[in-house]
């Protein structure tokens, strides 16, 4: 068990290999089979994922394991930049997510992929994320999580533009990896200002450089030395950058666009791992967050609204991956939520779950997609089930788990929820609420529109393969108990609850004792369902009377929000065609004509001044000799100046 | 007895080297032209047991041979592995150019190696003569190298360009060290520290200081004794002009570290002058290589403005300033040589040593191109290159001396743009410059030429990343030199 620790760097360390190995594949002849590269990336994930299983068992039975190893990169006497890797509950169970998910959905991905012109390029990119991705969970310090944050933020940049011929696509890229800027920037400001505000502390301590074992220490010194309200705004600084990463308000608006990338890429980047790492960045950094109530309220509110606004888009958006898109910030905002009222293992916990059942949902919508000749929209599908029946079932687990009827979903929401509950949060508790029923309602409503009914569809229908289902069905299990499991209810015979397993400070002990709460989120649940069948399944539509139509004409102007998604991108078109593109025009001109006149005429007059002194360059070793003797007698007549004066 | 144990303990490589020449001389003599590349190899495989035997050596401690002439410290031995690490290199690139030498390769390995073993014993020694007759083993050397193509004028032009040049700098060095033993007495330098930091040296001491340290500002062609370079670098063999502006120029700073000890009576004015040398060798060497079509004469401004940088090192008169010199002196070794492997694979497919004749060649073979860019983005110092981490240190040891020397630091950065130019400029030839204005086509095989310049393009990188290793090297190498600093150290 002691080896699996102690060499836990092979992890990320195989995927940079397998990604070296694919990127040089020409030289290798790796191009020659396409079995090749996905043995490299599959390969080096499944040894990771062993790993990472053995890890996590280790974490269980040896209570605060806290293994660090860090190798010293950069020593300037006062500063200590290290990389290294960090292993504790969090990580062990993070990584035992990232890896069972991406080893699947690479299995997937040949299936999906195989027709692909560029299906070499696209496993080199698969395989570069899960390294950073696995690097940036087993990182012991700030300075290399940014490392290796922007390195995943570049592999999600390369595979969203994936079919960059498309321009929709190219477009998609680059408003992410615009917009993850933003959050970057935010970051990095923060960072830099919590390391200026605390440098005197690092310098004494000789700790690594922002490592997180000690950045509680270095970030109540900085609240000191920075005042809470300046120390506010790096903490909001440092928020910025998980709520861009986790597309949360107001930087939500690159996820739905995001889908452009192939599908198997929403699952993993887009759904389960990438963007959850804005929410391990902030339980990493929740020491520092904690000493500013009011960021943790911002926070809090953030997430609470990301998920009502993104719940409500959701509703009416006719895209399955759109729709599973926004369902993703939507939840994301729960977990967002929960890390802001101080629930870190409710957060973390439903952070787990939902990767396993979004990913599986992603990989239900990709089979879909696949089978009907990249058909995405879900009018022109419909009775789905009887032909690809594993699809529709295990869509309905996952449907069944986000909406938090039993499955998974249901215990980690519920934790959220109790948690809401007993901090006396009752305002975001209704919100909560609401967003669940709206969560039930839109995730029936595209079941129902998928995978029941008649087909409406045109495209030709052909069946999913096997490579594409197999990961369905294992998926489905985790979807399935993942929730019931560590949700303490097992502690009976040994398997104890995720809150004691993953905490920060002292482990919560909740009592279970109340059951309105679980009943009343079943019911609420219940109620999503029902309306989403009462509109979308035919069965159910001869129970009501043609009075739905009056109703759909009063809520038009909402619909009509929703489907607009509520302005935001009209928002920030407006924005910068009126604000920001007349100032950089601006500046452009400035630029243009001044800087650039300036700096031009510094190089041309720099080329005349090096053709002038190549004149003494002639070539006649006379002129050398004298030059070098006059300016020798020179030098010791300074001196001799210098002597005498 | 005693003589042959410090042979053992100190010289063993010079040892080992001087047996390999021995055989080659004898060997030249014996074979006939077609069989003369007998010598090629066994010069390589003289150079590399005599890289091993330097891991024989007893690192951490002092040993001295031939009366306290040559002691051998750990600074010594880092820079005579890095001598002869480059020599070994040096010997791989003749290897397809050495035809054109005809019945003379067997010569031409044994003055590379004689000029090695001179190089050798001027990292090591530790007395006046010493110094002057290692100094004059290198320098005949060269100058009968660089005029090795007999039949090419150009090469004849450098060769006695580099001969009247050095045979002024070195009659300047000499009128030095007479003026040394005047005030002195004594040959032996640990001798002469001892007695300087008794007594003091007067204003003449500063001018024998000067005296001296120009013969090495020759050998290392700083301003104002750059003026040979370009002309020799441009006529010489390109193996020679890789190994006069590598090979030549680690001994000549090895040599002038241990005479710096001369300069701790008088800090300022001597740490002013010499930050004014480095000033205006950075400054000369980039405004001259602007303007240049010819890749090797590029190379040879490019190679007088990084002597500069290492000269700031000096300048500092500060460990730390000695260690960022050293670790300087590592990076641009090895870029520098794979920048010179660069040319000589090109020179020997295409006989071409234009920048423009680069053009476009990425596009036919984007290795060369990929590793070309690398070295030469390593001299111009951008990060992820060992280059950057090396003016970084340097820079950082600037910066530990305080205000003083903002100036210098303020110059350096300046010119540290303007450099980029220039190496840019080759690159944009490379990668930049569309496929139509392809005029030369290489081709890539795997041979020991291409393989050691990927090598060296890939440890530009990784040394690059993985610094903090040899940084301690530099440290520790700049602490054995034991210098009879005065100064306040700051320096852990």
């Amino acid at each position: 068990m002691e080896f699996f620790i102690n060499n836990v760097w092979i992890i990320p360390a195989l995927p940079l290999w397998s990604f070296l190995s694919i990127l040089f594949g020409r030289a290798l002849n790796v191009y020659e089979n396409k079995y090749i590269s996905l043995a490299l990336t599959a390969g080096s994930t499944f040894i990771g994922f062993i790993f990472s299983i053995f890890i996590l068992f280790y974490c269980i039975n040896n209570a605060g394991t806290n293994h660090q190893y860090d190798i010293l990169w950069l020593d300037t006497r006062d500063l200590k930049f290290s990389i290294g890797w960090l292993v504790d509950n969090l990580a062990a169970m993070m990584l035992v997510v990232v890896t069972s998910i991406s080893l699947l959905i690479q299995v997937y991905s040949h299936g999906y992929m195989e027709q692909d012109k560029g299906y070499h390029r696209f496993f080199a990119y698969l395989v570069l994320f899960n390294f950073s991705m696995l690097a940036l969970v087993l990182s012991t310090n700030l300075f290399q999580a940014y490392i290796f944050w922007e390195l995943v933020g570049v592999s999600s940049y390369l595979l969203i533009g994936f079919w960059f011929n498309r321009p929709s696509a190219a477009q998609a890229a680059k408003k992410a990896f615009i917009i993850n800027r933003i959050g970057d920037f935010g970051l990095l400001v923060g960072i830099l200002a919590l390391l200026f505000y605390s440098l005197n502390w690092w310098a004494n301590s000789q700790n690594t450089l922002l490592e997180f074992a000690t950045l509680g220490q270095a970030g109540s010194l900085a609240l000191v030395n920075a005042g809470p309200v300046l120390f506010g705004f790096l903490t909001l600084g440092l928020l910025l950058g998980p709520i861009a990463k986790s597309a949360q308000i107001p930087l939500h608006t690159w996820l739905a666009d995001a889908m452009e990338g192939p599908t198997p890429i929403s699952a993993l980047i887009h759904a389960a791992t990438m963007v959850a790492a804005g929410v391990y960045l902030i339980a990493r950094l929740y020491p520092v967050f904690e000493l500013s109530p009011q960021t943790m309220t911002i926070m809090a509110w953030v997430g609470g609204a990301t998920a009502f606004v993104a719940a409500t888009i959701a509703i009416t958006q006719t895209d399955i991956k759109k729709c599973l898109a926004y369902s993703t910030c939507s939840q994301l905002g729960y977990m967002i939520l929960a890390m802001g009222i101080g629930a870190y293992s409710a957060g973390l916990f439903h952070l787990m779950t939902h990767a396993y059942f979004k990913a599986m949902l992603f990989l239900c919508s990709g089979a879909v997609i696949h089978s009907l000749a990249d058909q995405q929209n879900m009018k022109y599908m419909g009775g789905l089930r009887k032909k690809m029946p594993i699809v529709a079932y295990t869509y309905l687990i996952g449907t069944l788990a986000i909406s938090g009827l039993l499955f998974s979903g249901f215990w980690s929401k519920e934790a959220i929820l109790s948690s809401l509950y007993t901090q006396g949060e009752n305002l975001l508790l209704v919100i909560a609420l609401i967003t669940a029923f709206m969560t039930a309602y839109y995730m029936f409503r595209s079941y129902f529109m998928t995978f029941e009914g008649e087909y409406r569809g045109h495209a030709r229908f052909h069946k999913p393969s096997k490579v594409m289902t197999m990961p369905l069905i294992i998926l489905a299990v985790p979807s399935a108990i993942t929730g019931f499991i560590f949700s303490g209810n097992l502690n009976l015979i040994g398997i104890k609850s995720f809150d004691s397993f993953v905490f920060y400070g002292h482990a919560l002990h909740e009592a279970h004792t109340d059951l309105f709460l679980p009943i009343c989120s079943l019911i609420i649940a219940l109620l999503g369902f029902l309306l989403a069948g009462i509109i979308y399944w035919d069965k159910l539509k001869s129970l009501y009377c043609n009075c739905f139509d009056a109703i759909q004409r009063y809520t038009i102007p909402l619909y009509r929000l929703s489907v607009n998604k509520w302005y935001f991108d009209d928002f920030y078109n407006l924005l910068i065609k009126y604000l920001i593109l007349p100032i950089s025009e601006f500046i452009s001109i400035f630029d243009k004509y001044i800087i650039d006149g300036f700096v031009n005429l510094c190089g041309i007059s720099t080329l005349y001044k090096g053709k002038a002194i190549s004149l003494l360059q002639n070539g006649n070793v006379q002129t050398y000799l004298v030059t070098a003797l006059l300016s020798f007698i020179a030098v010791i007549i300074l001196i001799f100046l210098i002597f005498i004066i | 007895m005693d003589f042959l144990l410090d042979i053992k303990t100190a010289m063993l490589p010079e040892a080992i080297l001087s047996l390999t020449i021995l055989m080659c001389t004898v060997l030249c003599f014996m074979l006939k032209q077609q069989i003369q590349k007998v010598i090629y190899i066994i010069s390589l495989l003289g150079l590399v047991i005599s890289l091993f035997s330097i891991s024989l050596l007893a690192a951490n401690k002092v040993f001295t041979a031939f009366y306290n002439s040559f002691s051998s410290d750990f600074f010594s031995v880092l820079m005579r592995f890095l001598i002869l690490a480059g020599t070994l290199l040096v010997i791989v690139m003749t290897k397809d150019y050495s035809f054109t030498f005809k019945n003379r390769q067997g010569e031409f390995y044994l003055l590379i190696l004689i000029a090695a073993l001179g190089a050798l014993l001027l990292a090591g020694s530790n007395d006046l003569i010493m110094i002057f007759i290692a100094l004059e083993t290198l320098s005949l050397c060269s100058y009968a190298l660089s005029g090795f193509l007999k039949k090419d004028k150009s090469s004849n032009e450098a060769a006695l360009k580099y001969l009247i040049f050095g045979g002024a700098a070195s009659a300047l060095m000499l009128y030095g060290f007479s003026f040394l033993y005047g005030i002195t007495g004594l040959t032996n330098l640990t001798e002469i520290f001892s007695y300087l930091a008794n007594n003091s040296g007067g204003t003449m001491l500063n001018l024998t200081l000067f005296t001296v340290i120009s013969g090495f500002l020759f050998k290392v062609a700083a301003f104002p004794f750059h003026s040979w370079a370009p002309d020799v670098y441009e006529g010489a063999p390109v193996p020679v002009a890789a190994f006069l502006s590598t090979v030549s120029k680690i001994a000549g700073f090895a040599a002038l570290v241990k005479l710096m000890g001369l300069a701790f009576n008088n800090i300022e004015i001597i740490s002013i002058t010499l930050g004014l040398i480095a000033l205006l060798s950075i400054t000369a060497g980039n405004f001259m290589a602007l303007n240049q079509m010819n890749i090797k004469r590029l190379m040879a401004y490019s190679s007088i403005s990084q002597t500069g940088f290492v000269l700031i090192g000096f300048a500092l008169l500060s460990y730390m300033g000695i260690s960022g010199a050293v670790f300087y002196l590592i990076s641009y070794l090895i870029a520098n040589l794979g920048a010179w492997l660069a040319i000589i694979i090109f020179n020997d497919q295409t006989s071409k040593n234009l920048i423009s004749d680069l053009n476009g060649i990425a596009y036919n073979n984007p290795y060369f191109a990929t590793c070309f860019g690398l070295c030469l983005l390593s001299l111009a110092g951008i990060p992820v290159t060992i280059g950057f981490m090396a003016k970084f240190y340097l820079f950082h040891a600037i910066v530990q001396m305080g205000p003083a020397y903002l100036w210098l630091l303020i110059f350096a950065l300046l010119n540290t743009i303007l450099s980029l130019f220039y190496y840019l400029k080759v690159i944009k030839a490379m990668f930049v410059c569309g496929q139509e204005s392809i005029n030369s086509k290489l081709v890539f095989n795997g041979g020991v030429l291409n393989t050691s310049f990927i090598a060296l393009a890939v440890l530009v990188v990784i040394l690059g990343i993985l610094v903090t290793p040899f940084i301690n090297i530099a440290r520790y190498s700049a602490l054995s030199v034991k210098l009879p600093i005065k100064q306040i150290e700051i320096f852990k």
